[in-house]
């Protein structure tokens, strides 16, 4: 029971009272619109009359008094029907809402570190895809619910005090079809990973397929050619076929079959009885009339029993994404004390694999310090736990004197400036897109910003100045238009603390040289940490960290590191190298 | 040309590829609604056999009933039978429909200009091929059908009605007329329309903003702006919820009144049966035909209901099959069928390209490529060197002006012979999920072993995939086997290695950080370049400064031509190249004077 409530309260989206509430009236308004299938039975009894006592007529008064009870549902339904319709539309979209703002707030508390290792197209699809999903279903499943349940209480007493033998004709098909409905759902979920897994390889392979269409098309690849993936969709294409015809529908038609012989039972078994002498006529004809419409309702439970499966597994991805926790914040309100940063016998991982083992560094306020290391090797982890995506699985991150963990995350944000490689940009005007850094600076003060990043020219350029709208993800831009927003945005906001990652592919050299002037203005004064690929623009900072592995293998500055003649000196010199290294030198020699 | 057909139609057409199963199986669809429907008229002939003795029960005709019974019995066999066959063939059909039109959209795909999906997403063209396509299921496996049994069995029940009494056949459908009046007239007039409009508008800027907000949000967080960015979430669904319930309001009364007139048939029919029968020349004669529609009438509601619901559905599907047609329909490239040039000089005569109407990326660019020379290409970003490439490399066509190799036109060589002739490294080499041997076996798929292990060698990463687990036979992206940007790009010159045409194109790679890597892929790209006709776009311009002829492009144009020493007196463009690139190459983080 308490797994159905679970159940229940997902799909409900946790607003379980406000649901019963609109069932209740989901019931109330099937009982309204089965009054009708009540009043043919009666009125067919009345049509009976004559035949039943010979030489009397019609009773009109009952007619009378049978249509004053239809015209008295049709205008009482008028006013039912209209707050079902809007309890319909307005109801399940409040309950959405409800749902989708306490999401949003609660994504808003999650760590940075929570968005860096989720995709977010997939979060959006949650937000998106699975809450209409789950509103589309209760939309349609109360109804059908209310529905059966009304009709098959109502037939269920009516009936019963007509005649139980009867009765139980007609209900007796139900039991023995809903083995096969379950069965049929059974397969249909055994069927189904199945489906899903080809689903997956075939989506991959897609993917796989499209962002290699250039490749494929040079190497003659393309199209036909490709035989890995056309096996991979046939396999789909044959296990879709599956479990259509083997799995679902053959299961689900036999319940249906049998579901369906309940009327010519009914219609025996009452003739049986009838001869013998041991039923009425009426109540014969009652019961053929009930049986008529009294399966429909269950067809289509057992056709939503079918996609009960994908509504519940969208009920679970919004049901887990609520259960993911917030890093605890801490009630206290503990400022920094200056802007040294310093890391004590930190060790972090990913799930089971540790990436830094127990690291000791510290950041002096107002200092340069570039980490260097190959890819791997812990450089952005570390920038990471200073900004608390995460927190360390063993020691302590601080910075002026307190641990991040006392820190308010608008605190520890506030004094961090981070300037990344990807760049997202909001479909919104540039002005907006600079002033995310600081939302109080007026337009004189987004320009300077803008200046200093060597943005305004281009923006300047751009059709409407810093009031053109860049489309969603910025894609209008160039990407070093893009790194020197971000830069903008930094400078705005003016933190203490400038956490760097150096972009690794280099743009053309003129656009990389008004990069290098914005990072300038940005770092003066500040507490900096960079993670560098190109030494040499880091060769005077005031200490370079060499990383291998998730440990500290080298420290110091430049021109003490070259002496030890280690991996920096080896590093420099190679890059020194390749950096001079000119194509056409085997032709020429 | 062939008409391009839209929306339902369209639809239609897709299906009509597996017509035959298609049409059995709405064939079959419609028998098992009719099947649906004996149960009323078995019940119709009973109460006819009770009426005829029906104050003598023992004088009653038993077998009928029993006969009655079994035919009713038999119908529901034969409904789930023909239900169960008639959705198999749908889905059968629908499964291979799909099949057909992904390949197709495979082939397409690689015949289109890629300048096709500049400005598409990898994702969109994706969700294209698996999604899209998948909404055709939903139409050729259920609606199709449904919509024969959906017209069928409604149709099937008024003519047999209209038979046995046309006068009570009108009264049953004037309840369903003035729904369906209601409706239209309720989804027609322009306030409501405009209602509908807003709604949409609503629901689109409420999903732009939660994949804003989902997908920024990392930088909202780090700028603490969550809560104006959350405050605009929150109000742009209150946006959407509002317009749902103004809308909703709007329409109340009218949809009450249109479901309300939906299940209103007895209100009309029981008067006007009890007006009949009594003016009826035979009150037991009239009265099993009483009977009928009162039964029938009302449980004509349910039908008529999924009809409707059934044509709201379709108009829903179009959207999908919209996006694929745009590919299915888009132009194609042409190709010839030149032989392989004798000679393989590089000529492009007065080329102009553009991406958009209006913004020229390549304009009116002459030059010539001697066979077996080694040429830089070197501009500010945006300056067409990609561009210029890719035109080579026929990713698109020039609007105006000729490519040729030798004296060939490249439009005339069919890509096949293209291929054989030009290989190209690109920028971020494409790495297949698949063994390091297949991937290497792209460029030549004859290739013996030690052919692609020599290629491995010259492109210097034989050492690294001997490290693997399984060397030649890891599979890449599985778990634990990776490479590095750099190793990746050393594997995709091993590819053109193995390929080995005439003519190669290299893409500088900018983005590998460690120098070792670096290293090796310059040593295999000097052996890559021997003896072969190379143009290779240089982000570093050491790279290219002993190249036969350096070409500097500037928006669009061949702004100079010559070796290294010439173009540093002649070309300003080249000058300031290599001055901004001295400039980068020393700067440092920390201003020199901070120092002091």
């Amino acid at each position: 029971m308490s797994a159905f409530r679970k159940w229940f309260h997902t799909m409900t989206l946790g607003q379980t009272k406000k649901y019963m509430k609109l069932l209740i009236w989901c019931l109330f308004d099937s009982f309204v619109v089965s009054i009708p299938y009540a009043v043919m039975v009666m009125a067919v009894y009345v049509f009976l009359i004559p035949v039943d006592s010979p030489g009397t007529s019609l009773p009109v008064d009952r007619v009378w008094i049978l249509l004053g009870i239809l015209i008295a549902q049709f205008v009482g339904y008028l006013f039912i029907r209209k707050k079902s319709y809007l309890d319909f539309c307005i109801g399940f979209a409040g309950t959405t809402k409800t749902s989708r703002i306490e999401m949003g707030e609660h994504l808003r508390k999650l760590s940075m570190g929570f968005f860096s290792s989720r995709d977010a197209g997939d979060l959006s699809t949650v937000l998106l895809r699975d809450y209409t999903e789950i509103e589309t279903f209760a939309q349609q499943i109360l109804p059908q619910v209310a529905t059966i349940l009304i009709r098959f209480s109502i037939a269920v007493v009516v009936l019963s005090a007509f005649d139980v033998r009867m009765m139980l004709a007609v209900f007796i098909v139900i039991p023995l079809a809903l083995p096969f409905a379950v069965l049929s759902m059974k397969k249909m979920e055994k069927e189904g990973l199945l489906l899903q897994t080809s689903q997956q390889q075939a989506s991959s392979g897609i993917l796989e397929y499209v962002g290699g269409i250039r490749t494929l098309k040079a190497f003659h690849m393309a199209g036909n050619h490709f035989v890995r993936l056309k096996n991979t969709l046939d396999e789909q294409r044959k296990a879709a076929i599956a479990i259509e015809t083997r799995a679902a529908a053959p299961v689900s038609m036999i319940g249906r079959f049998v579901l369906n012989c309940g009327i010519g039972l009914v219609m025996f078994v009452g003739s049986i009885l009838l001869m013998a002498g041991k039923l009425a006529v009426f109540y014969y004809i009652a019961f053929l009339l009930l049986t008529l419409t009294i399966y429909d309702p269950v067809l289509s439970l057992f056709t939503f029993i079918a996609d009960l499966t994908r509504t519940t597994r969208s009920g679970r991805r919004i049901r887990d994404l609520f259960e993911e926790l917030p890093l605890p914040e801490k009630k206290g309100d503990r400022k920094p004390e200056g802007t040294a940063i310093e890391l004590k016998d930190v060790s972090f991982g990913y799930g089971e694999k540790e990436v830094l083992h127990h690291v000791d560094l510290s950041f002096p306020e107002k200092s340069v310090t570039a980490l260097v290391g190959p890819s791997g090797s812990g450089k952005s982890t570390i920038t990471k736990l200073i900004a608390r995506f995460w927190d360390t699985d063993s020691g302590t991150v601080t910075i002026g004197g307190v641990p991040v963990t006392d820190i308010t995350t608008e605190e520890l944000l506030g004094n961090i400036s981070m300037v990344f490689q990807d760049v997202y940009l909001f479909r919104d005007t540039i002005e907006a897109n600079i002033r995310m850094g600081r939302s109080s600076a007026t337009r004189e003060e987004v320009i300077e910003a803008a200046k200093k990043a060597a943005c305004h020219e281009f923006i300047m350029a751009l059709p409407d100045g810093y009031d053109t709208m860049v489309g969603e993800g910025g894609s209008t831009l160039s990407g070093g238009e893009k790194q020197r927003i971000s830069i903008a945005r930094a400078l705005l906001k003016d933190a203490p603390v400038i956490l760097l990652d150096e972009a690794t592919s280099s743009l053309d050299p003129e656009n990389e040289v008004m990069i290098q002037h914005a990072i300038s203005a940005l770092v003066e004064n500040k507490t900096v940490i960079v993670i560098a690929h190109r030494l040499q623009s880091i060769s005077n900072a005031d200490q370079i960290v060499v990383l291998d592995e998730g440990r500290i293998v080298e420290k110091g500055n430049h021109e003490s590191l070259l002496e030890k003649k280690g991996i920096y000196a080896k590093m420099w010199n190679e890059q020194n190298q390749a950096g001079n290294w000119r194509i056409n030198e085997l032709k020429n020699t | 040309m062939e008409k391009k057909k839209t929306g339902f139609s369209r639809l239609l057409e897709l299906a009509g590829r597996k017509k035959r199963k298609l049409l059995a199986a709405c064939a079959l669809a419609v028998i098992s609604s009719a099947a649906k429907l004996i149960p009323f008229f078995t019940v119709y002939g009973v109460i006819k056999v009770l009426l005829e003795s029906y104050n003598d029960v023992s004088g009653m005709d038993g077998n009928r009933i029993t006969m009655l019974s079994a035919i009713t019995l038999g119908a529901a066999l034969l409904y789930g039978v023909c239900a169960y066959a008639s959705s198999a063939l749908s889905h059968t059909a629908a499964y291979d429909i799909i099949f057909e039109l992904r390949i197709k959209l495979m082939e397409k795909l690689g015949r289109i200009p890629s300048g096709f999906f500049t400005g598409k997403t990898q994702g969109g063209i994706k969700k294209i091929l698996s999604d899209d396509t998948e909404q055709v299921e939903i139409f050729v496996a259920h609606h199709l059908c449904d919509i024969a049994a959906a017209i069928a069995t409604p149709v099937f029940t008024l003519v047999y009605l209209f038979v046995m009494d046309w006068r009570l056949s009108l009264i049953t459908l004037l309840p369903i007329f003035i729904s369906i009046f209601l409706l239209v007239m309720c989804l027609v007039k322009p306030d409501k329309a405009a209602l509908q409009v807003e709604m949409h508008d609503s629901q689109e800027a409420m999903q732009g903003t939660i994949v804003q907000y989902i997908h920024g949000m990392p930088v909202i967080k780090v700028f603490n702006r969550s809560i104006s960015a959350f405050r605009k979430y929150e109000s742009d669904i209150d946006r959407f919820v509002t317009a749902v319930d103004t809308t909703a309001r709007a329409n109340a009364w009218p949809m009450s009144f249109y479901y309300a007139f939906f299940g209103a048939q007895l209100l009309f029919l029981l008067p006007a049966s009890a007006y009949l029968i009594l003016r009826a020349d035979s009150y037991i004669g009239y009265l099993p035909v009483v009977l009928l529609f009162l039964l029938v009438g009302t449980g004509l509601k349910e039908p008529m209901e999924n009809m409707m619901q059934m044509v709201i559905l379709s108009g829903r599907i179009t959207e999908g099959v919209k996006r694929m047609d745009e590919i299915l329909y888009a132009p194609e490239m042409e190709y010839g069928n030149a032989d392989m040039p004798k000679t393989f000089d590089l000529t492009f005569d007065h080329v102009s390209f553009s991406y958009e109407e209006g913004i020229q990326a390549v304009k009116e660019l002459s030059c010539q490529i001697k066979q077996g020379t080694v040429t830089g290409l070197v501009g500010p970003s945006g300056g067409g060197k990609s561009t210029l490439a890719g035109l080579l490399l026929r990713f698109y066509d020039p609007q105006s002006g000729v490519i040729k190799i030798g004296d060939t036109p490249l439009s005339e060589f069919p890509a096949e012979v293209l291929s054989r002739m030009i290989s190209y490294v690109f920028q971020e080499s494409f790495i297949f999920h698949d063994t390091v041997e297949n991937n290497i076996r792209m460029g030549n798929k004859e290739a013996d072993m030690e052919q692609v292990i020599e290629a491995a060698k010259a492109a210097e990463i034989h050492d690294v995939i001997m490290a693997l687990p399984n060397g030649y036979q890891s599979v890449l992206g599985e778990k634990g086997v990776y490479l590095s940007g750099g190793e990746q790009q050393r594997l995709a010159i091993a590819r053109v290695f193995l390929r080995d045409t005439p003519i190669v194109v290299l893409d500088e790679a900018t983005a590998y950080a460690d120098a070792e890597n670096e290293a090796k892929i310059q040593k295999a790209f000097a052996k890559l370049a021997e003896n072969k006709t190379v143009l290779i776009i240089a982000h570093r311009l050491k790279t290219i400064e002993n190249a036969d002829r350096i070409l500097v492009m500037k928006e669009g144009r061949l702004v100079g031509q010559g070796q290294h020493d010439e173009l540093l007196l002649s070309c300003t463009e080249y000058k300031n190249l290599v001055d901004a690139n001295e400039r980068r190459n020393c700067w440092n983080i920390k201003r020199m004077e901070a120092r002091v």
